[in-house]
Parts: C-alpha cells; sequence; structure tokens
C-alpha cells in the first residue's frame, strides 16, 4: 500500500475526512482502520440516519463511502442522491456485492469484496478532485 | 498517574448516539487507543464474538435486543477478563440496575473524555491485552 496521506487542505493541517457508512459492524470497523491507517479521518455510520446527523453536523468532510444495502429508510443510493442534491462538490463512492446498480448519483462504483489498496487508491483520488475544486471556489461544498 | 495505552489496545464503545459515540471514540483515539464503534448492543455481541478487545464502553441505555446490563452480564460470562464500563445518568439507568440486582453505570454520560480515559487506564492499563490470549 501506499505511505498515508498527508494532504494539506485549503488553508487547513486537517487529515482529509472520510464518512463511512456501513451496517456491518465488522466491516465498518475494518474498512475504517483500514482508511485510517492510509492517513484519512474517519466518521463511521451505521445507516443512513447517523450518516445525515452527521453531515448537518458542519464537521468537515471530504467523501462519503457509502454501502447501498442498508438497514432502514433509505438506501446507499438514495443517501448519494440525497448528498449530491444538498453538497454536490462532495464525492460519494459506493460499495455493495452486487453490480447491477447502473442508475446511481454516486462518482464511484466499488464492488465488494474491494482490494484495500483499490479503496485507498478511489479515496486519494475522489478527495483530491474534491479539494482542488474547493481550492478554486472556497464556497462550494 | 495512570499508564499510557499500550499500543493497539482496543476499546469498544457501544452507544447509539452517533455523534456522542464519534466525539467520545475520537477522543480515545487521540489518546492512543484503537476504537471499535457500535451502534447497539446487537453489534457489540458481533464484536465480542468475531474479534477482541480490552474494555467496553457502553451506554446504559444503548439500544439493542439486550439492554446494556444484559450485555454486560452476558459478556462477563463470554470474557470475563474483560470489562464492560457501563455509562449513563444515574436517575435513568438505577432502576434498570436494580431489576437486574446489577451495579449501576460506573461512569457518567455525557461523558468527561478525560475521565473516561483515566477510568480505562486504571483498569486496563496494567493489564495484558486480551488478544493475547486468544487467536
Amino acid at each position: 500500500m501506499d505511505e498515508a496521506v498527508v494532504l494539506p487542505g485549503p488553508g487547513e493541517a486537517r487529515k482529509p475526512v472520510i464518512l463511512l457508512v456501513e451496517d456491518d459492524v465488522l466491516v465498518r470497523f475494518t474498512t475504517a482502520d483500514l482508511l485510517r491507517e492510509a492517513g484519512f479521518d474517519v466518521l463511521e455510520a451505521v445507516d443512513s440516519s447517523e450518516a445525515l446527523a452527521l453531515l448537518t453536523t458542519g464537521h468537515p468532510l471530504d467523501l462519503v463511502i457509502t454501502d447501498i444495502r442498508m438497514p432502514g429508510h433509505m438506501n446507499g443510493i438514495q443517501l448519494a442522491g440525497v448528498i449530491k442534491n444538498t453538497r454536490p462538490n462532495l464525492p460519494v463512492a459506493l460499495l455493495s456485492s452486487h453490480l447491477d446498480h447502473d442508475e446511481h448519483q454516486a462518482d464511484v462504483f466499488v464492488s465488494k469484496p474491494y482490494d484495500p489498496d483499490e479503496l485507498v487508491e478511489v479515496a486519494k483520488r475522489l478527495i483530491g478532485a474534491e479539494w482542488r475544486q474547493n481550492l478554486a471556489s472556497p464556497n462550494a461544498s | 498517574m495512570a499508564p499510557e495505552p499500550r499500543e493497539s489496545q482496543r476499546i469498544l464503545v457501544v452507544d447509539g448516539d452517533v455523534l456522542v459515540r464519534h466525539v467520545i471514540s475520537d477522543y480515545l483515539r487521540t489518546c492512543g487507543y484503537v476504537v471499535i464503534e457500535a451502534a447497539s448492543t446487537d453489534e457489540a455481541v458481533t464484536v465480542f464474538d468475531d474479534t477482541t478487545v480490552d474494555a467496553a464502553l457502553c451506554h446504559a441505555e444503548a439500544p439493542g435486543t439486550r439492554s446494556a446490563f444484559q450485555f454486560r452480564a452476558w459478556a462477563l460470562q463470554r470474557r470475563p477478563e474483560v470489562q464492560v464500563i457501563l455509562a449513563g445518568s444515574i436517575e435513568s439507568a438505577a432502576n434498570k440496575a436494580a431489576e437486574l440486582c446489577e451495579d449501576g453505570p460506573q461512569l457518567r454520560r455525557p461523558y468527561d473524555p478525560q475521565g473516561v480515559v483515566e477510568y480505562i487506564r486504571r483498569i486496563i492499563g496494567s493489564r495484558e491485552p486480551d488478544r493475547l490470549s486468544k487467536a
């Protein structure tokens, strides 16, 4: 795996922040641990309700990674749609073991089981794009 | 002074309020612990069954099939070497504890993060990590 991400933000000295939405506690912990080891800060949510609660706090966020199949009133595709409607510059990656999801508003679809290096690379690529947009338009997102 | 955490000591945090769970988990990570977040006692049971932890911090009113007190009793049977620390308001949790003839919460919630860390350091700081004894 590549070395940990150390990205200076637009005028900030924080790590890039990922919101991870996953209802399987062990998968969530393993994935969050992997991303933290790669240098990201990770917020963990068990479902869309928790994700939306975290999204409304104003906590800095640079990427959302969400599973598609989740309990609760909203699946990952619907959550991605809500995020894209409210924060269009916030990238979203969908995780799922089912490959038949052509219609979604996410930026990337990652199939499960995912390759850890691939997931980290996807996160780096999406976060890089988000931060570049912030640099170009400080009030975006 | 309580000892610093050894590398990779694992704390399971069980709380149904994602904001509270995030804040206390983030603080524990800053203090050097590996934190596993569980949103319910059901998730906590899964963690206990499938991986190793050195201690658990559980909201006395955490959601789930088992109450927090029932989870603590189950965990004590399953892994007596792992302490489950209950946290809650005295008022809200005392009745539940009395029903189960259990001790009430050891810590108050809302959390005093530094108090939580000091408590955890006291109870696991001098013990070998649980995972060393489990493959």
